[in-house]
């Protein structure tokens, strides 16, 4: 069994006539400890797809399991306890909590956790100790989302999920933003799925993903992995 | 618990990002809870401070009158009476005094020992016969240690009573027998009397005491039904005690004085206007507490996504909104309730200090009245937070994070009138559109511009209603100016004697006495009967009843037949009594009258009921008239009228009529605070939504809201002048134009180049 299944997943919003089908049948496995890229253009279902195995969306129809767990059965005070402990996430425009510093924003995931790296130590696995103090308003936009992934490592998940990490942000930012990921993921061992629109950054993935229109086109293992550094697009 | 103490610092931090928004709930509750509070407790504060005050000074509960005199041993025995506390006797006497060039009619009272005790207010108190404590309200500082001399050929009752007639002023006081500023008439002088002095008894010849003053073992509030009932056993048993020892003495109680009297009902406007007031603070308070947290999870609903995607449960989530609306409506009610429970009674006090004014106001804390609102309070804002975060708070996360789609924009009605709407500006268009756009706040603001117009309309209601009940009591109701009573078979010589006065225009005899009025149950006590003679009386010689309209305007109602009586909407209301219902008046004797209600005519100030002279004849087997209707054009007229033989007192309506304004008077204070109440109400409700809305509103959008509002308030107008909605209208438009400059200072205050950049 791998790490995480999805069995004939869809997902579908609406109903009657306004019916929006954005998963159909979507069945694929991810190895742990892998760097998988989940590759689609605009409204392919990338999205949808992430939060489904977030836990912060229901699945209409089919299962999702990870690490032998069952997502889709889960409710309540359960799927907060999956949220909390498995899971981190990383949004494509931060959102981080404006009024509160950069190392509060890591606090307050870090305080959930049962075995959190401390807040600052998170901080300075992005690089951003000596800006602790500052307000998201005061960080740039690379800045700001090197904060919303220390937020993500705090919890210590085993499972990272990135929604567009570099969508926001000008080519070196995402550059350095995608190393970062890449590189905790190889040193903590840490699952991660990044969605991209981007082919080229398939290249530095373990696995590349790519999705059309809620249906599963390709899984493909990557045998010749390339540094982002010398990925150009 | 960690999350706990993530969820108060994220909690903290959103009332300092957003102080405007906590302020505006923070206001509200202060401004409802303190405005409600305050009202609500004035009356009673009132009531406590003159109960204290009655209290501290041994205010008499029974004052027994006996013209023969009570001996030692009669006072001994009524104080032996169960439930009676002390018993002291006392002495009187109406005296005519000359102070410098002032001839004054003053009430001499021995000071007594242990009841009605006078408390200073300035000087001392007396040491030596010669010595006096003097009314503070007939004199002043300066006249401390000047002489005054008791004019004894003019008074008779001082020449019998007093040894001395030279008296210096040592002293001022207030006295509880004089709660208000109103002085008694005089029985010895027909005239009102300018004051009190207080004298030592040894001041007086013998002390064969004319008066008893007891005091009971009352703990009953005074003005409560409980005191009164108390009261009604102890006199039945004091009457016992007195036709033992076969004394004849009037017994009156605290009911049968002015001061009591009148501070009771003067207290009673107040508690009036509080009784409105609930409605209003229910409505704007849930109404700017629904608006300003809906905004606040709108706006943070990403927010909320992310920590629930980071793992925190949906109670946590509801906890920092909680924590956020209720430590602002904690903070609000304490600050108004205690602001509001001191402040509010003392302004009140302050502008009833020209009438009472006998002590200061001690700060009443209610506890009832404190769990009660704040129980209220919290329960409708915690209420309405849940109301406002239930829809976000339920949705799944990723749904929160996307941001939601702006309400779309529609076009309106006013489009397709296409030569009105191309005249329009770009920003009137897009005021027009977003007026309709955001349905919920255009209604919510409705309501908040409506309650606080409604406000200023109650407000000057209530003016219109009770200031001008005087003049239409004295100027279209009662057209005479001066009741004159005279002894028994005096009153044809003494209207012989008034018609020959220059000045006289016209004179009526009639009967006049307090009784009490009983219906189905319920009783009206105080009412004034008026009999008019109906045939020609052996004394009169004359029908006055085709005269009485000119004196007393029945409106309607026609003049009662025999058997009948005429009753004011006074009794009508309080008996609910309708014409053809049956009536006993309860005379003051034991006689009772029983009558038909034949008409009921418009009334304002007292309890009148007229009927004819034959029917008290006919019920109680006679009539005699002591009273005498004047109408006169001038009101210097009392010593003439007062050398009449027979006349015992005159009573002018226009002393009733100053004393009734002064009271009524207080009522520009409540006015004042009703508008300035109103006032922060809109300030709060229209910046808390202006800013939602975000495009300063034109005098066009108020003149809309406020049309509907004077349509709405149509009904409770009863007394309400044109005007006064004109001046509700003038003074919401107006605070609503101060809170646009306002805004419109914020709005010059948001940076262009960040609003723009914002993602989230």
């Amino acid at each position: 069994m791998s790490y995480i299944e999805f069995r004939n997943v869809s997902k579908v919003y609406g109903s009657g006539e306004t019916e929006v089908r954005a998963l159909d049948g979507v069945t694929f496995y991810v190895e742990k400890g892998e760097f998988c890229v989940l590759l689609g253009s605009s409204g392919a279902g990338k999205t949808t797809l992430l939060n489904l195995l977030g836990g912060m969306d229901n699945a209409t129809d089919g299962e999702i399991l990870f690490d032998g767990e069952e997502i889709t059965g889960l409710y309540g005070r359960r799927l907060i306890d999956y949220r909390r402990h498995a899971v981190g996430f990383v949004f494509q425009f931060y959102n981080l909590i404006p009024n509160l510093t950069a190392s509060e924003n890591v606090e307050i995931a870090a305080q959930l956790c049962k075995s959190p790296i401390a807040p600052l130590e998170a901080l300075q696995m992005v690089g951003l100790k000596e800006r602790a103090d500052h307000f998201p308003a005061e960080l740039s936009g690379g800045e700001q989302q090197r904060v919303a992934i220390a937020r993500a490592l705090a919890k210590n998940p085993r499972l990272l999920l990135c929604d567009e990490p570099t969508g926001a942000l000008d080519y070196e930012t995402g550059k350095n933003i995608l190393k970062l990921l890449r590189d905790l993921s190889r040193q903590r061992g840490t699952t991660v799925m990044v969605i991209t629109h981007n082919q080229a950054i398939a290249l530095m993935a373990d696995r590349v993903i790519r999705i059309r229109s809620g249906k599963i086109v390709s899984n493909d293992v990557n045998q010749h992995v390339i540094p982002v550094d010398r990925i150009e697009w | 618990m960690k999350t706990a103490r993530m969820i108060l610092k994220m909690t903290n931090r959103s009332i300092r990002s957003f102080f405007g928004r906590y302020l505006a709930l923070f206001l509200i509750v202060f401004l409802s809870a303190g405005f409600f509070a305050g009202l609500k407790v004035t009356r009673p504060a009132m009531q406590q401070a003159g109960e204290d005050y009655l209290k501290q000074q041994e205010f008499y509960d029974f004052r027994l009158l006996c013209r023969t005199g009570f001996q030692t041993g009669d006072i001994r025995a009524l104080e032996k009476i169960d439930g009676i506390r002390s018993a002291e006797g006392g002495l009187s006497a109406d005296s005519m005094v000359r102070f410098g060039d002032r001839n004054m009619a003053l009430r001499i009272h021995s000071l007594q020992e242990e009841v009605n005790l006078p408390s200073l207010t300035a000087g001392r108190m007396p040491e030596k016969d010669s010595e006096c404590l003097a009314d503070r309200r007939a004199f002043n500082t300066e006249d401390l240690g000047k002489k005054l001399t008791v004019d004894t050929a003019a008074s008779d009752q001082a020449a019998n009573f007093l040894s001395r007639t030279e008296f210096t002023i040592v002293g001022l006081c207030d006295s509880p027998m004089y709660l208000s500023a109103e002085r008694d008439s005089s029985t010895a002088f027909s005239r009102q009397l300018d004051g009190y002095l207080y004298v030592p008894e040894g001041a007086y010849i013998h002390l064969i005491f004319t008066e008893a003053d007891l005091t009971a073992d009352v703990d009953e509030h005074i003005y409560s039904h409980e005191y009164d009932e108390r009261i009604d056993q102890l006199k039945e048993k004091i009457e016992e005690e007195l036709d033992k020892r076969s004394i004849s003495a009037y017994i009156l109680t605290r009911r049968e004085n002015a001061g009591y009297l009148s501070f009771e009902s003067d207290t009673a406007i107040v508690s009036g206007i509080a009784n409105i007031f609930p409605l209003f603070f229910v409505m704007i308070g849930m109404l700017v507490c629904i608006t300003a947290m809906t905004r606040m999870v709108e706006e943070e609903r990403t927010q909320i996504g992310v920590l629930k995607a980071l793992g925190y449960s949906s109670c946590a989530i509801r906890g920092k909104y909680v924590l956020y609306a209720g430590s602002a409506a904690m903070a609000g009610w304490a600050a108004g309730f205690f602001l509001g429970t001191w402040a509010l009674p003392q302004i009140f006090w302050f502008a009833y200090s020209s009438i009472y004014g006998f002590s200061s106001l001690p700060y009443r804390f209610d506890p009832v009245l404190a769990i009660g609102t704040l129980a209220f309070v919290m329960a409708a804002i915690l209420f309405s937070t849940m109301i406002a975060i239930r829809k976000e708070l339920s949705g799944k996360p990723a749904k929160l994070i996307r941001p939601e789609t702006a309400a779309y924009g529609k076009r309106i009605l006013l489009e397709k009138i296409k030569p009105l709407w191309n005249k329009l500006s770009f920003l009137q268009k897009i005021t027009l559109r977003n007026m309709f756009r955001y349905k919920q706040r255009l209604f919510m603001m409705l309501i908040g511009i409506s309650c606080c117009c409604a406000l200023v309309v109650t407000g000057f209601g209530v003016k219109d209603s009770l200031l001008p009940i005087t003049s239409l009591q004295y100027d279209r109701i009662q057209n005479y100016q001066l009741e004159v009573s005279a002894d028994r078979g005096k009153i044809a010589g003494a209207e012989e004697a008034l018609k020959e006065l220059a000045g006289i225009h016209a004179c009526l005899p009639c009967s006049l006495s307090r009784v009490t009025l009983k219906a189905g149950g319920r009783a009206v006590d105080m009412a004034s009967l008026y009999g008019i003679a109906d045939y020609e009386f052996d004394e009169l010689k004359r029908n006055a009843s085709a005269e009485f309209p000119e004196f007393w305007d029945l409106g309607t109602a026609a003049f009662p037949g025999r058997g009948e009586a005429v009753i004011c909407t006074k009794a009508s209301r309080s008996l609910k009594l309708s014409p053809g219902d049956r009536m006993e008046i309860q005379m003051p004797g034991k006689d009772t009258i029983h009558v038909k209600v034949s008409g009921i005519f418009e009334n304002y100030l007292g309890t009148p009921v007229i009927v004819g002279a034959g029917t008290i004849e006919e019920q109680t087997g006679s009539w005699e008239p002591d009273t005498i209707l004047v109408k006169t054009g001038q009101n210097d007229m009392a010593e003439k009228i007062g050398r009449i033989p027979g006349v015992t007192t005159l009573s002018w309506l226009s002393e009733t009529r100053k004393a009734a304004d002064h009271a009524l008077s207080c009522v520009n204070y409540i006015i004042l605070m009703l508008v300035l109440f109103a006032g922060a109400l809109e300030f709060v409700v229209v910046y808390n939504l202006t800013s939602i809305i975000g495009i300063p509103l034109g005098s066009l959008f108020h003149r809309a809201v406020i049309n509907q509002i004077v349509v709405k308030n149509m009904v409770f107008a009863d007394h309400i002048h044109p005007a006064s909605y004109l001046f509700a209208i003038l003074i919401t438009v107006l605070f609503g134009i101060i809170v646009n400059l306002a805004m419109r200072r914020y709005i010059r205050r948001i940076p262009m180049a960040e609003s723009l950049k914002a993602v989230e």
